[in-house]
């Protein structure tokens, strides 16, 4: 039993990073039924700009939350200019044109960002410094860290901030209506160009989030660790039912505990034939079960209010 | 128009041309395959024996070289990836023409790359794959004469000394397995499992993992839940010091001991402080406790001045500067750059081979192509970022002869 509370509590720390990554797909998806494939890079490029400026900091001798802090409030504007610029260069020009296009586009803009991180982060581990002294807690034997506390209490404060931004605001309702119907958002006065810019600045700012918090939790940084994150978020983004935004966070939350329970119990299921190692195999086959049994995810229906 | 040159330049200028042609033939390098993961979470192993392996070649060529040629290395990174060894293994052995191999660091990419060299007849000594399979993938009856040569401790010696480690010099009794899932963890798990069923002891848990999985807690979890003392393992820098950082994570604490790559640059950057402690058998351990070691150790850090004056990875580096010195001496035997010439040269050197790991008296037979034999490596231990010796019997009695 201990042991099935402890895989829970590791399950939604690692899901709450996953739920912050697919609201970046939903919300873009939203607004422009698009799949961003690239946004997983962001938030690589988020992990490694906090890790080489908490590297750079790591001697001065600050607190450690105040070192992650600082690089965060670095690693987000950096990944804000990214989100636009990807916006305006690789999917704007491209808004009317087949849908196809951004796709391959995307696909196109995920390798491109991989390589340029290569050049700049070369292609080598660069291990997170030894700036956070970690307190972990006992809970009836299950064990939490304070880390993790940070990790899921940021993620659920961020998310309630962004529901409450979509859902009572003007900006918020500007998204909305955006997603509805662009043609009369606009007429309405909606200047939709820069709502859709908006949106993808605010989902980059969620992926630097994401990206510092991978970093500290796993301690390092590699310029492909966006790839294989950026396809889980999606997966969640699609099991949650995407375009929706409640469904991201829920669809992150159950993908991380399926896939820590699956690495858990698999081989015990499985009598030793699949091993834990295939517990990204199994996020997969989640994915594939949602799109056939229920192809507009958990929370989404048929018409569904979008964003 | 006037003659730009005076008469009796051209037939100097000729002579000068055939000279120079003459000298260049005279010393046409030797050309020897180099190959490697240079990039990526193999490259401190890759870039550590290429490294070794330079300053090995530089020695020699600055002593006048092989045969009175120099040696030119043809160095390629293969990611760690098969399909790319492959490829190299096809360019080198029939674009380049190399008279030799040094390289591999994965037992994946050694099997299959191997068989162009065997086919080609051209010795290939591999300086850092472990899997004991690598070594017997060309055995007599079906092939007349094994190509393929190691200067590493293979996976059954390291198996062996792990399962020592842990069940008799520690005395536990129940040991968790974790490995990751390419041919080096799989192969390795399987011979940590057959050194540990002649001790006669089960893993209470055996787990896997992937290349580049970066969540160890579930298969930790398991371990923990199965009572396990000790942690054995066989997997790469990266994975290894997500491992250890996963005890932490979970406030478990119990000693990691595993096969060498314990000993890499990125587990001990990787995990800081949670790798303290871990243990794994080392044919290097980066001491200057012999003239020739002291020798060594100051000329790499003196090339290629690594991060906090370590070695990113000692073990590879001093079999990367020793396998060229044993290759050197096989050609300079053979006197010819012939494969076959070289690969029956190497299976009796006649002249003692003084390296760095130990002095290599007849290394190989045609029918052991093991340098390493189990009397050779130590047991290291991680302290303080750095691999030291575990025992001091050991550090005071640094070279063990095969």
């Amino acid at each position: 039993m201990e042991t099935f509370l402890q895989q829970l509590v590791n399950g939604l720390t690692l899901g709450s990073i996953y739920a912050l990554v697919a609201l970046g797909y939903t919300m873009v998806y939203g607004i422009l039924e698009l799949i961003n494939f690239a946004h997983g890079e962001v938030v690589m490029v988020g992990a490694l700009v906090a890790l080489s400026v908490i590297g750079a900091l790591s001697h001065l001798g600050l607190p450690g939350p105040v070192v992650l802090l600082l690089g965060l409030t670095v690693a987000a504007p950096v990944c804000m200019a990214l989100g636009f610029v990807i916006e305006r260069v690789a999917y704007r020009p491209l808004r009317r044109a087949p849908k196809l296009a951004p796709l391959i586009t995307a696909i196109g803009l995920s390798i491109s960002l991989q390589q340029i991180a290569a050049l700049i982060w070369g292609r080598n581990y660069i291990s997170f410094p030894a700036v956070l002294s970690i307190d972990s807690y006992n809970l009836g034997g299950v064990i939490i860290t304070s880390l993790q506390l940070t990790i899921m209490g940021l993620a659920a404060l961020i998310m309630a901030g962004l529901l409450m931004l979509v859902q009572k605001t003007s900006l918020g309702r500007a998204m909305r209506a955006t997603a509805q119907n662009p043609a009369v958002a606009q007429l309405m006065g909606v200047n939709t160009d820069q709502i859709i810019s908006f949106t993808f600045v605010i989902g980059s700012a969620l992926a630097a989030v994401a990206g510092v918090m991978v970093a500290a939790y796993y301690s390092v940084g590699n310029y492909t660790m966006g790839f294989m994150l950026g396809l889980k978020a999606f997966t969640a983004a699609v099991l949650g039912g995407i375009g929706h935004l409640k469904g991201a966070m829920l669809g992150g939350l159950l993908l991380g505990v399926v896939e820590a329970l699956a690495a858990g119990y698999m081989g015990d299921f499985t009598g030793g034939v699949f091993g834990s190692n295939y517990k990204d195999v199994f996020a997969f086959l989640v994915l594939i079960a949602v799109l056939v049994f229920h192809p507009n995810g958990l929370l989404g229906s048929r018409a569904r209010e979008k964003v | 128009m006037r003659n730009l040159f005076p008469k009796w330049a051209t037939p100097l200028l000729m002579t000068a041309l055939v000279a120079f042609s003459l000298s260049a033939a005279a010393a046409d390098p030797i050309k020897i395959g180099l190959s490697g993961p240079f990039t990526g979470g193999s490259s401190p192993m890759g870039i550590s024996m290429r490294d070794g392996v330079r300053l090995a070649a530089d020695e020699i060529n600055k002593a006048g070289g092989v045969l009175g040629r120099p040696i030119q290395l043809i160095e390629r990174d293969d990611e760690a990836k098969n399909e790319r060894g492959v490829q190299i293994a096809q360019e080198l052995v029939n674009k380049e023409k190399v008279v030799a191999d040094l390289g591999f660091i994965n037992t994946g990419v050694s099997l299959a790359s191997q068989r162009f060299y065997q086919e080609a007849k051209i010795p290939v000594l591999n300086n850092v794959s472990t899997g004991s399979a690598v070594t017997k993938q060309f055995l007599p009856p079906e092939f007349a004469d094994n190509y393929i040569f190691r200067t590493s401790a293979n996976d059954t010696i390291q198996s062996a000394m792990i399962v020592e480690e842990a069940i008799v010099k520690r005395k536990f009794t129940k040991v968790a397995i974790l490995a990751d899932s390419t041919n080096y963890g799989q192969l390795g798990r399987e011979d940590l499992e057959k050194a540990l069923a002649s001790r006669g002891v089960t893993a209470v848990a055996v787990e896997k993992f992937n290349i580049k999985d970066t969540d160890m807690t579930s298969q930790l979890l398991k371990a923990k839940e199965a009572g396990a003392q000790i942690i054995l393992t066989y997997a790469i820098g990266p994975e290894l010091a997500q491992i250890a950082n996963g005890m932490a994570k979970l406030g478990w604490k119990v000693p990691m001991v595993g096969s060498w790559t314990l000993s890499m640059g990125n587990f001990i950057d990787n995990a800081g402080a949670n790798s303290e402690g871990a243990r794994m058998p080392q044919t290097f351990i980066q001491e200057p406790n012999t003239p020739k070691r002291k020798a060594f150790i100051d000329a790499y850090l003196k090339a290629y001045n690594p991060a906090n004056g370590r070695i990113p990875s000692p073990v590879s580096a001093a079999q990367g500067y020793d396998s060229v010195y044993l290759l050197a001496a096989a050609i300079n035997q053979a006197g010819s750059t012939d494969g076959a010439k070289i690969r029956a040269a190497l299976e009796n050197l006649n002249k003692k081979v003084d390296g760095v790991v130990t002095s290599y008296d007849h290394p190989y037979t045609h029918d052991n192509h093991e340098a390493i034999a189990p009397n050779v490596p130590v047991i290291g231990e991680v302290k303080g970022g750095h691999v030291v010796y575990a025992y001091d019997e050991d550090k005071k009695n640094p070279v063990h002869i095969k």
